[in-house]
Order: C-alpha cells, then structure tokens, then sequence
C-alpha cells in the first residue's frame, strides 16, 4: 500500500477545502466591488486638512 | 493635473468680453469668463461655489488634491425634490432597513444609486462627509455598481436632507430600479464561482499529468498509474460538466435555432477529449487527455471572465429607463385631495397632479393647468413647448414651469416612454454578435488537435509502436490552445483598462473589434456637440435694464432665464438685484415674459412678441448676434426697444478638433438632432458637416431609421446623451453616452465617456486601432508556435516531459507581449487643448 493512496485524496479533499471557502466567499459578496477597496487603501483615515502625503499617494495610484 | 495653479495667475488678468476664455472653474473646470472672487477663486456658477464652500467648511479640501479630473458643476438644488426618500412605500427596493448600532440607537440603512462618480477622490469624499453631518452615521460607496449605502439616524436627519447636501457636491442620489438588481449579481457570482471550480480542475489535473509523464520517463507502477489517471480524468469530468457546462448549453442551443455559434466547436472538442479519456480509462494502453481539457476550459472561462468584468454595471441596458420614470405620483383622489402613491397603482382614467419640476409620469390629457413641457429627453427639442388644457403629454417630458392635473390615458407598459424602451432593448438585442476569431478558430483548433492526434498515433503504431504513445500525448501537450483562447480577451482586457484610464468605459469589449473598419459617426447636437445649456453670448443695453432683467428672469423657469441668472460675458454678477419691486410677472411660452419693475413695464422675448422695426439703432447689434449663431432676445422698456441679448447653447470647444481628426482618420461624420432643422444646419455649417448628413427634427424612430441605412457602409457610432438616442445608441454598431447625459443612455450604450469630454471618441478609435494590432500579433504568435511545435511532435522530436514545459512558454508569450504593450502605449497620449 503506498503512501500515494493517502497522499492524493488529501492533496484532493485541502485543495477542494480551498475551493469552498472561495466559493463561499463569492456567495458572501468578497469579491462584488474589486474597485473601492484599494482607492480606499490610499486615502489616511485620520481627518486632516491636505497633508502631502496623501498627494503623494494619489499620484501613485494614477 | 492641477487646477488650482493655474488659476491664481490668471485671476489677476483682466476679463475682456471679446477675449478667448482663459479661466477654470476651481470645482468642475469648465472654461469661464467670470474673474475671480475676493479669495482669488474662480467659480463658473454659484453651484460650484456653493460645492466648493461646502467642502471647506466641512474640511475636506484636500478632495481637490486627490481627485485626478474634475468634478460636475452641481445640479441646480431647487429643481430636484428629494421627499419621497423619506417615505419608505415609495422607495421600492431602496426602503431603509432598520440596523443597530452601538448605543442601541436605531439606525437606518438604505442602498441608493448615485450618478457622478468618477475617481477615487468622489469616494473619499463622500464616504468622509458623514463625519461632518450630524445623523449622517457613514456611509459605504460601491464604485462598481456605482451605488452608496447609507446609514443615519431617523432622528436627527431626513435622508432627503443627506440627498441635498449630497447632490450641492455635485452627486445625484436616485433610487435603484428593480432591473439592475441580484439576478445580475448571481450571474457574477455564477461566473466566478465557475472559473474558481475549473481552475480548481486545471491546476490539479496539471500536476497529476505531470505525474503521469514523469512516471513514462522513469517507469511507474501500473496501481500508482491507475489510481493517478483515475484522479486526473475525476478532475476533467468536474471541470467539463461543471464549468464546461455553459459551453454545451449555448452549444445545444446553437444546435436548436440553427444558428452557428463559437461554443459549437468548443463543446465538440470538449466532448470527444471526454470520451477518449474515459474509453482510455479502462485500457491502460491508451492516453487520457483530462488535462489538455480542463486547461482549456479554465483558459475560455479567464477570457470570459477578463472580458466581463470591465463592464462597469452589469445591468441590462433597459435598467436605467426604468429608472428614469418616477416611483411616486401625486393621484387626486374623487374627493380632490392629493394623495403620494406609488406609480405602479395609478390606473388609466385616474387624475395626476405633476408640479413643476417633476417628470410626467403617464400619457394623458391636460385637464387643467398651463405650463411647458422640456420634451428634450423624448425628441430632443431644446426649447420647452407649451401646453395647457386638452393637449396631450406623454410620461417622460418634464414639466417646467407649473402645476398641471392629467387625466391618464396610458400608463406604465402602454406609454410611449414604454415603446421607446421596448425598441432600445429591440435594438440592443438585435446587435449582430461577433463571432470571435479566437472562439472560431479554438474549437475547430481542438478538433483538428485530436484529428492530428489520431494520424500521429497510426503512423506511429506502424513505424515504431514504442514511441507511438509517448508522441501522441507530446502532441497534445504542446498543442496547448490556452494562447489562441487569451489572445482576444486579453487584449481587449488591456485596452479597456487603458481607456478606463482615460475616462471612457467600454463595457463591451466587441465595440473595439467593430470599429475595425472606418464607417460614420453620427453626434446628437444638444449637449454633445454643444454644451446643453444655453448662454447668454451678448449684450447690449445698459446695466440697469441687464439686472431688471435678471431680476425678472428669476421667476421664470425656462433655459433661457437660467442662462440669464448664470450671467453675461465678460461681467462678474452681484447679486443686489431689485427683486422686491418685481410685480405681474407672466411667462408667456414661446414667446417670452412680460413684467413690472417698479415703474417701468418690461417685455422680454423673441420677435412674435416684441415688435422689431426695421432701422433701428440696434439693427447692426441684431446682426451680429445673428451672424455667431445665437438667437437675438429683445428687451422693451415701456414699449421702446432698449436692448437686445444674444441666447446660444454653444458649440463645445472640442467639437471642431475632434470631427477634424476622425475625418482624418476616415469616418464620415452627421448629426443626428431632435432639435429644429435651421439650428442643427447652422451648427453643421460652423462644424464643416455637409448639409446631408446634418439631419433635424427627428424623432427616435427616425434616428434609429438613419443609423440602420447608415449600416449598409460599414460600422456606425452613435454618440449622443438623451432618451431620444437612446435607441440610436442601442440599434448602433457601437453606441457612445457622455457621461451627464440622461441615465437611459448611459444604459443603451456600451461605451460610456467618463468625463463628458467628446475627445474619448477620439480615444475609443485609438485604442480600438491598438486592440486589433495587439490581437493580430498574439494569434501570429499562437499560431506559429503550434505549427512549429505540432509539427515537431508529429516528427517524434518532442518527448512529453519538454513538451509540458513548452506548453506555457505559448500563454505567457502572448501574455507578456499584450502586457508590455500598455507601458508603451501610456506615453502617447494626444494633448487636449486647455
């Protein structure tokens, strides 16, 4: 009996795992709105005037 | 690109009325010729002023650092009515849910499309103005769907009050249709969830084979080849059951109607590698090809997947014209009290009152009431017509000036508003389908494959049966179709980010594959060669008939006094007007307004009311304002004339460069305009357009009749804002909508221009050139690599193992060349004139 007939249907079942949990994240809406997430990445939580940083960074992200 | 710099060295200048425009707007970056203010701003309308405040009281200016284009001069606040957002029955899928927050105060959440949107600095924006209203808790903007969810606190802010505040920003919040709803959402869902299952399939069936092929090299014992086969055709099965489905179901819906379709042979080749792989499942002599198949449906479903997800919403193009028509109405009960209900629940023969401001929501009868209608969304029509009592309104129009009560004759599916959607979505669905090159070619690809595959293996069987296996499973490996099934999607994935970038959004990528070929362009003329809003372009009179004027155009509810508050050339407006001594104003539509300031009787208007006699003073003025195009306006005093005034809605500045350069570039360009032929003529001649292909007075069935003949010489773009080309726009080879145009377009058109400026055309031409380069080279490519390397394999030259490795030198290649392509193309881009 050789170790591939564990070794496959592990390797199977942790990839379908993997594949479950990103099928339930598509069902829950993670990947809905690919757009807003990263130009909210950019932008300083804390309030503040104009602080040049975040200039910088939005020259980074055009 | 900064603004604010260039502004404060002109402020300074001087304004000259004669003067070529030489300022922004600090907000939207429209050209003005109002000179700056005490703080050396410069504002083209109190709108953006009052924006442009708004953000720095709140703090927030740095907007105006993070926001890479400009922003919309914000809509005149008196002319939308927010109310009805308060009233969770008339909100349809947008009513408030009831949330918790952390104090135990009930909040209230409720999801809203919001119309403006167009970088990162709205988003910031707007998801920071909670903090500086109070109830206003947060709010979430989903850039994609274009749609924010906002959550607040009933107590201490109406949400109708968050929509004004909102739309002074220059953002309109509406209502979302039931269109554009989950059913969409599914579907994407659906398509994702099927890329993840088959490339899921793919990657494990890859290394299985790789097993396999390294286990033919050094020997493998037969229970390990088993089981490893069983495993990898297990995996091809999933992949061409599950996510392979969709193709043997457009493939057997091809087969029902008859029509040829790309997934045909695609489902064929799927089908037979299935079958062979199965049959060789229990003769161990013979190869499985499980992983050639789950590649190639991971590769068509990531070319699938590339292309749809550029479309910037997935609403079906009637979505937007359902929203256009408004949810709530003003029904009249028997006993005379108006009631706010629900569209849906008026009945013909029921009476609607519409004020001023609203759209009409039936066709009906005018039962009581005078006003003027803004047809424009309809027909096209700049000019409001007047209506009164027994004429016909049709649901659509905007009722501009005051109340009138309908008796409704149609309603919801019977209006005409209803026809002309049915025939934008007639028309969008009878768009011929381009069968894709790529689509063509890699189903018949796969057959030709296992053809090929078949010959192999018989010659080797009778020359050397020893290698007859090893070269067959070569051959199909190095056959790999995954470059021919990215090359399409893939460039058309770059150009569309690229002109993404720039500001037009394509949300179908066959647009570019149609504008292969030079064909005509046909430009609507209200507020798409022109601005769509009308100008006060002369003066001549004295400053105190000028601001009694002013002073009694702020009654009327017209285009024209609208141009008349925004101010004439070359003079900065104060707004000391003498309103108090304004009496008897009555606008007469048509014709004009006639009023009482103070002591003097005014009659402002066109020539049926103002009597123009011939040889007076101001005769040469008349003609001058004449010969520029606008529309001379005359003012009386008393019964003199005492002035004259030039109205235009002006040609946009870009318009001459941009028709220039697609003449160059060999399309035929005409207009296609609701508006009276005598304007559209005199903008066509200032335009350089040729008298016939400058068409007036159309109506949408009319359009759409010249779109269709204009079909007969090659691809036709249609590039227009209103409800009247909204199914030009549908029934057109590709269908270009300026941003700031109505909704219904914006939705009938697979190409959307971000920033309303008519130099994306240019841009869409330009990249569809690039698109159709890039997609030749990757199929050279592809292809060449195939014939080189089947022809090895078929020669015994390639063994399996080489031959895995080669298989995705093709993909990458291709990949990489597509790729490069865009840092080069980001360099040129053509300098807008400022």
């Amino acid at each position: 009996m050789s170790v591939l007939f564990i070794a496959l249907p592990v390797a199977i079942a942790m990839g379908a795992t993997a594949l479950w949990a990103c099928v339930r994240c598509i069902r829950g809406g993670q990947f809905d709105d690919l757009e807003s997430p990263p130009i909210r990445m950019l932008i300083d939580d804390a309030p503040s005037s104009s602080d040049p940083q975040d200039a910088t960074s939005a020259d980074a992200k055009r | 690109m900064s603004t604010i710099v260039s502004q404060s060295g002109d402020a300074t200048e001087a304004a000259d009325s004669n003067a070529s425009v030489n300022r922004q707007c600090i907000h939207c970056g429209l050209a003005t010729r109002r000179p700056a203010d005490a703080n050396g701003n410069v504002f083209c309308c109190h709108g953006c002023q009052g924006a442009y405040e708004l953000i720095q009281s709140w703090g927030l200016d740095q907007y105006y650092e993070l926001r890479d284009v400009n922003g919309d001069a914000p809509w005149e606040p008196e002319s939308v009515d927010f109310s009805d957002l308060d009233d969770p029955r008339l909100m349809g899928r947008s009513a408030p849910l009831v949330v918790d927050s952390d104090d135990q105060v009930p909040l209230l959440k409720c999801k809203l499309a919001v119309d403006g949107l167009h970088c990162a600095a709205c988003v910031w924006l707007l998801e920071r103005a909670p903090e500086r209203v109070p109830g206003w808790v947060r709010s979430g903007v989903n850039y994609h769907q274009q749609t924010i969810e906002i959550v607040f606190d009933p107590s201490q802010q109406k949400l109708s009050s968050i929509a004004e505040r909102v739309a002074k920003l220059g953002y309109q919040l509406s209502l979302l249709s039931d269109a554009d709803d989950d059913r969409n959402l599914r579907e994407r869902h659906g398509q994702l969830i099927d890329l993840a299952v088959a490339g899921f399939c793919a990657a494990n069936a890859m290394w299985v084979a790789i097993a396999l092929y390294a286990g033919s090299f050094t020997g493998i014992a037969d229970s390990h080849q088993q089981i490893l086969r069983f495993a990898g055709v297990g995996l091809g099965v999933v992949a061409v059951v599950f996510p392979g489905r969709v193709f043997f179901q457009s493939a057997w819906a091809s087969l029902r109607t008859r029509t040829p379709h790309m997934d045909l042979p695609v489902a064929v080749g799927l089908a037979a590698g299935l079958l062979a792989s199965l049959h060789g499942l229990f003769d161990s002599q013979r190869d499985v090809y499980f992983d050639s198949i789950a590649c190639l449906v991971f590769f068509l479903l990531t070319g699938r997947w590339l292309q749809s997800r550029q479309q910037r919403r997935a609403g079906d193009e009637v979505a937007g014209l359902i929203r256009m028509s408004p949810v709530a109405v003003n029904r009249i009960a028997p006993d005379g009290v108006a009631q706010r209900v629900p569209l849906c629940e008026v009945m013909v023969g029921d009476r609607v009152r519409v004020d001023a401001g609203e759209s009409v929501p039936v066709d009906g009868q005018v039962i009581q009431g005078t006003s003027t209608l803004d047809r424009s969304l309809l027909t096209g029509e700049s000019v409001p017509v007047p209506v009164g009592e027994g004429d016909q309104v049709e649901a659509g129009t905007e009722n501009v000036q005051g109340p009138l009560t309908i008796q409704a004759t149609a309603v919801g599916a019977d209006t005409r508003l209803a026809a002309i959607t049915d025939a934008v979505a007639d028309a969008a669905a009878a768009r011929t389908p381009i069968v894709q090159l790529a689509n063509r070619i890699g189903g018949w690809f796969v057959i030709v494959v296992l053809v090929l595959a078949m010959i192999t293996g018989g010659y080797w069987v009778m020359h050397d049966s020893t290698q007859a296996v090893s070269n067959v499973v070569a051959l199909l490996i190095v056959a790999c179709p995954c470059a021919l099934a990215l090359a399409t999607p893939l460039a058309v994935a770059v150009a569309v980010g690229r002109l993404a970038k720039q500001k037009v959004l394509v949300r179908a990528g066959d647009c570019l594959e149609r504008l292969a070929k030079p064909g005509t362009v046909f430009f609507d003329k209200t507020g798409t060669l022109t601005e769509g809003r009308m100008k006060v372009t002369h003066w001549f009179g004295s400053d105190r008939d000028w601001n009694a004027v002013r002073a009694i155009q702020r009654h009327v509810r017209h285009p024209i006094a609208a141009a008349v508050q925004r101010g004439r050339p070359g003079v900065i407006e104060t707004d000391e007007s003498i309103e108090g001594s304004i009496a008897h104003v009555n606008h007469r539509p048509g014709l004009g307004v006639t009023a009482r300031d103070g002591s003097h009787d005014y009659m402002i208007g066109n020539r049926r009311l103002v009597q123009f006699p011939n040889g007076h003073s101001l005769q040469g003025c008349v003609d001058e304002i004449e010969s520029s195009g606008s529309t001379p306006i005359f003012v009386a005093r008393d019964g003199d004339i005492v002035a004259v005034m030039g109205i235009a809605d002006q040609i946009r500045r870009e318009s001459p460069a941009v028709l220039t350069k697609l003449q160059r570039l060999g399309w035929q360009v005409g207009i296609l305009s609701g508006d009276d032929a005598a304007t559209v003529a005199r903008v066509a001649s200032t335009l350089g357009i040729a008298d016939d292909k400058a068409l007036g007075g159309l109506l949408p069935e009319d359009k759409l009749a010249a779109v269709e003949s204009a079909k007969r010489n090659g691809p036709v773009v249609m590039v227009g804002d209103g409800l009247n080309d909204a199914v030009a726009l549908a029934a057109a080879d590709v269908g270009v909508a300026l941003r700031g145009g109505a909704s219904a377009s914006l939705t009938a058109a697979p190409v959307m221009i971000g920033d309303g400026s008519l130099l994306g055309v240019v841009r869409l031409m330009d990249g569809s050139q690039k698109t159709r380069h890039s997609i030749r080279r990757n199929f050279a490519v592809s292809i060449g690599y195939n014939l080189l390397a089947v022809a090895l394999s078929m020669a015994g030259l390639v063994t399996p193992l080489l031959a895995a490795l080669l298989m995705p030198l093709s993909s990458l290649s291709v990949t990489a060349m597509t790729l490069s392509q865009r840092k080069s193309d980001e360099t040129n881009n053509e300098v807008c004139p400022q």
